[in-house]
C-alpha cells in the first residue's frame, strides 16, 4: 500500500495540495510556540537584574508562555480541523478510483490502510517543511510578542532537535487524526461504485453527523451559560474559547444544511446573471463538496470572530468593573504622575494611588511556598477603604495598613484558599513580611485580580501586563523604603 | 461453471419497488462465451453484478464452480476478485496512479505473486502492449486502455471473465480487435467470458446470446448470426 499511495500522491498531487499547506502552516505555529514556551520554561532573569526588573521579567515570560500556549492550541485545533475537510473532500473526489481499487481486489482494510498512507506521506512532507517555517516564524512571532511586552527581549530562542521531532509527532498524529474520518469512510465504497455513472447518492446528513451537531449545540449552550455567570478572568476566556470552538464544530457539521440554505436566499440575486445562476445551483446540489469547502471557512471565520469578541468583552467588562466598583468621579492613568500636585487641584476631594509593582507575594501554608496569583498593586490604605464599593467577603478593610495586604477583588475562592502561615513580600532585596486584612473575593464577572499592599504604590492593572516600564528611578512614595524606587504609573482617583 | 438459480433482485425507489431481476435461471458451461443482451432496463447489468459477486441478490442462488457465492463475505468475495473473477468494463476503470505494467501487476501481487511483473509483461506483450509498458491510462488510446484492462483481467488466470459492453466506449477498429481477442481466449484457453452487449455485431462473436426483458430470461440463442440476433433485440424492443 505505501508504494501505491506514493504514485497515487505523485500523480494526485492537486488533491494533496491543501492538505499538505495546512499541516506546513500548523508544524510551524506548533513548532514556533513549543519553541518560546519551553524557552521562557525555566528561565532566568538576566544577571544583574534588579528584584523589579527580574519579576518584570518573570511576569513577560509567563505572559507569552499563556499567550502562545493559547495559539499553539488553537492552531493545532485549526489544523485538524482543515486536514480532516480537505480528506474527506479528496475521498468524495477520489470514490470511483478507490472503487475501481475495490473491483481489482483490494479490500476495505487495506483501502483504510491506502488513506492512512497517504496521510503519513503529507505528515512528512508538512514536516520537514513546517519546521523550516516553524524556524523563521518563531524570530516573527518573538518580536510581535516582545512589542506587545509580553516577552522578555533578552531571552534566545535556539533551534532544539527536541521540537524537530515533536515537528514530525504533531504532524503525524495531526494526518492520522484529520485523515481517520474519511478513511473510515471509504471503507463503505463498495465496487460496485466504479460501474455507478452517477456518484455519491449517500444521504450527507447521516445519524452521526447529526449526533455530533447536537452534542455540540448542547456543549455550546452549556458553556454560554456558564461563561455569563463565572467570575473571573481565566475561567469566562477558557469557556469562551470553548464556546467557539464547540460552536465552529457544530456549524461545520451543520454546513450541509446551511449553504444550500445561504445559496437559496442568494437566488434572487443570483438569477441575474446566468454564472452566478450556476454557481448558486451547483452549491445546492453538490451538497458533500460544498460542505467539505465551506466546513475550514466557517471555523476560521468563527475562530477569528470568536476571539475578537472574547477579547472586546474582556475590556469591557475590565471597564465596567472599574467604574461600578469604585467610588470616584475621574480615573487617570499616567507615568510619574505627580500626587501632590493632583491633591492640590481645587474640587478633588481624595487622590487615592493604585501603583502595579513587579512583585511576587509568597504565599506559605503547611509548609508549602507558592507565588500568589495576581499582580500587586501598592495602595493608601485610608484612600482604598474610601474608595472601593466592594464588600470584603472575610476581614475588614479598616484593619488594612502599613505592612498589610487584602486579596481581590477578582480573586476567587480557588486562587486564595485557606489558611496562609506566612504572607511575605521581597521589596529590594528585603523580605516583608504582610498581616492579611481582608479577601475581597470574586464580586462580578470580569473583575480583575489583584493582591493590593500598602508597602508601595502602583497603578492596578488585569492580570497578565503591568502598564509600565521595566526601568526604576528615584521617587518618593507614601510607605516606600526610598531606596532604589521605581518610576511608575499611577492612576488616581 | 456459472449457475444462476431463481435469482431476483429489487431495488427501492422512494415508495415503488422496482424488480430488476425477476427469478433468472441461466447456466453457462465451462470454456463457452455467452454474450446477454437486452433493451435498456432489462436487468443486464444486474445480471452481471450478481454474477461477479458484486451485488447480491434478495432470493435463489449464484453457483461459480460449483459454489454458492450469493451470502458470501465482503472479505472472501474480493479475494475471489484477485484469483478467480476477472472483470473488463465499458469505462476500462484503470488506475490513474499507475502504468500499464503496474495496474496488470496490482491483482497479482494483492494475491502475493512474486512473478507479479513478469506476468504482467507477458501478459501485455501477447496483446501487442509490448511497447506501451510504462505508459499511463492517460497517455492510451481507448483501444490500447480496453487491451491493458482485459491483460489485467487474465492475469490471475481467472475461472471466469465478466465483461459489461467491453467495446461500448471503442471505435470499431478497436472494438473488433478486443472481440478478436476475446474469441482467442475462448478457443485457445477455454476461458469462460460472460459479456454484457447491446451490440449485434459483439453479440455474434460469442457462442451464446441471452435475452432479457423486464428482469425476466426472455430466450436464448446458440450459433447465431448478427442478423438474427438484431432482429430478436428488435422484437423485444417492440413488444414493449
Amino acid at each position: 500500500m505505501i508504494s501505491l499511495a506514493l504514485r497515487t500522491f505523485a500523480d494526485r498531487w492537486q488533491l494533496f495540495v491543501g492538505t499538505v499547506l495546512a499541516v506546513t502552516a500548523g508544524v510551524a505555529i506548533v513548532h514556533a510556540g513549543m519553541t518560546i514556551i519551553l524557552g521562557v520554561e525555566g528561565a532566568v532573569p538576566p544577571s544583574g537584574s534588579t528584584p523589579a526588573e527580574a519579576e518584570a521579567f518573570q511576569q513577560a515570560a509567563s505572559g507569552a508562555s499563556t499567550l502562545t500556549g493559547m495559539t499553539v492550541m488553537l492552531g493545532a485545533f485549526l489544523t485538524i480541523f482543515v486536514v480532516g475537510s480537505t480528506f474527506n473532500f479528496a475521498v468524495d473526489q477520489r470514490r470511483g478510483d478507490l472503487a475501481i481499487l475495490r473491483l481489482g481486489g483490494v479490500t476495505s482494510r487495506q483501502v483504510c490502510r491506502l488513506l492512512l498512507a497517504e496521510a503519513l506521506i503529507t505528515a512528512v512532507i508538512g514536516a520537514a517543511v513546517g519546521g523550516l517555517l516553524g524556524v523563521a516564524l518563531t524570530g516573527v512571532q518573538s518580536r510581535i510578542l516582545a512589542s506587545l511586552g509580553t516577552f522578555p527581549e533578552e531571552l534566545a530562542t535556539p533551534v532544539r532537535p527536541a521540537i524537530l521531532v515533536l515537528d514530525l509527532v504533531v504532524a503525524g498524529v495531526v494526518c492520522l487524526a484529520g485523515a481517520w474520518g474519511g478513511a473510515r469512510r471509504a471503507t463503505a465504497i463498495s465496487p460496485l461504485d466504479a460501474l455507478r455513472r452517477t456518484h455519491d447518492t449517500q444521504r450527507v446528513m447521516t445519524v452521526r453527523r447529526w449526533i455530533v451537531a447536537a452534542v455540540a449545540v448542547a456543549l455550546t449552550a452549556v458553556q454560554t451559560y456558564f461563561s455569563a455567570t463565572t467570575g473571573g478572568m481565566l475561567i469566562p476566556l477558557l469557556l469562551g474559547l470553548g464556546i467557539v470552538i464547540t460552536a465552529s464544530v457544530a456549524m461545520s457539521r451543520l454546513s450541509p444544511l446551511l449553504v444550500p440554505a445561504v445559496a437559496l436566499v442568494l437566488m434572487p440575486w443570483a438569477r441575474r446573471s446566468p454564472v452566478a445562476d450556476l454557481a448558486v445551483a451547483n452549491l445546492r446540489d453538490a451538497i458533500r463538496r460544498t460542505a467539505s469547502c465551506a466546513a475550514p471557512m466557517i471555523v476560521l471565520v468563527s475562530l477569528v470572530m470568536g476571539l475578537q469578541g472574547i477579547l472586546d468583552t474582556q475590556t469591557e467588562a475590565s471597564a465596567t468593573e472599574a467604574t461600578q466598583l469604585l467610588d470616584a468621579d475621574l480615573v487617570a492613568q499616567g507615568e510619574d504622575l505627580d500626587l501632590e500636585a493632583v491633591d492640590a487641584i481645587d474640587g478633588i476631594a481624595l487622590a487615592a494611588p493604585e501603583t502595579v509593582v513587579p512583585l511576587a507575594i509568597r504565599l506559605t501554608s503547611g509548609g508549602m511556598t507558592t507565588n500568589g496569583p495576581g499582580t500587586v498593586v501598592a495602595v493608601d490604605p485610608e484612600a482604598f477603604g474610601a474608595t472601593h464599593r466592594q464588600r470584603p467577603d472575610s476581614g475588614d478593610v479598616a484593619e488594612f495598613g502599613p505592612d498589610g495586604v487584602v486579596f481581590g477583588p477578582g480573586l476567587d475562592s480557588t486562587m486564595i484558599r485557606g489558611h496562609y502561615d506566612e504572607i511575605a513580600l521581597e521589596v529590594d532585596g528585603e523580605t516583608v513580611s504582610l498581616r492579611e486584612a481582608a479577601r475581597m473575593g470574586r464580586p462580578w464577572p470580569g473583575a480583575t485580580a489583584s493582591i493590593s499592599t500598602a508597602r508601595s504604590c502602583r497603578p492596578r492593572c488585569s492580570t497578565g501586563r503591568p502598564p509600565f516600564s521595566s526601568s526604576w528611578s528615584p521617587a518618593r512614595t507614601p510607605g516606600s523604603s526610598g531606596s532604589g524606587s521605581p518610576r511608575r504609573e499611577r492612576r488616581t482617583c | 461453471m456459472l449457475h444462476l438459480h431463481d435469482v431476483t433482485r429489487t431495488y427501492q425507489s422512494g415508495s415503488t419497488t422496482l424488480t430488476a431481476l425477476d427469478r433468472i435461471t441461466l447456466g453457462c458451461q465451462r470454456g463457452s462465451w455467452t454474450a446477454v443482451m437486452g433493451p435498456s432496463g432489462s436487468g443486464k447489468s444486474t445480471l452481471l453484478n450478481c454474477a461477479a459477486g458484486l451485488d447480491s441478490p434478495d432470493t435463489g442462488q449464484v453457483h461459480l464452480d460449483g459454489r454458492d457465492i450469493a451470502g458470501l463475505g465482503d472479505d472472501v468475495l474480493t479475494r475471489m476478485r484477485r484469483t478467480d473473477i476477472g472483470f473488463v468494463f465499458q469505462q476500462f476503470n484503470l488506475v490513474a496512479a499507475l502504468t500499464a505494467t503496474q495496474n496488470v501487476m496490482l491483482p497479482l501481487r494483492l494475491a502475493g505473486r512474486k512473478d507479479a511483473g513478469a506476468v504482467a509483461v507477458d501478459a501485455l506483450s501477447t496483446l501487442g502492449l509490448g511497447s506501451h509498458l510504462d505508459h499511463k491510462p492517460r497517455e492510451l488510446s481507448g483501444g490500447q486502455q480496453q487491451r491493458v484492462a482485459i491483460a489485467r483481467a487474465l492475469a490471475t488466470e481467472p475461472s471466469i471473465l465478466f465483461a459489461d459492453e467491453p467495446t461500448g466506449a471503442l471505435d470499431s477498429a478497436s472494438a473488433g480487435t478486443v472481440l478478436d481477442v476475446l474469441r482467442e481466449l475462448v478457443d485457445e484457453r477455454s476461458q469462460t467470458i460472460v459479456m454484457v452487449t447491446h451490440d449485434p455485431a459483439a453479440a455474434a462473436r460469442a457462442d451464446h446470446v441471452a435475452f432479457l426483458r423486464d428482469g425476466r430470461l426472455v430466450t436464448t440463442l446458440s450459433g447465431a448470426d448478427t442478423g438474427r440476433i438484431a432482429a430478436t433485440l428488435a422484437e423485444l424492443e417492440t413488444l414493449r
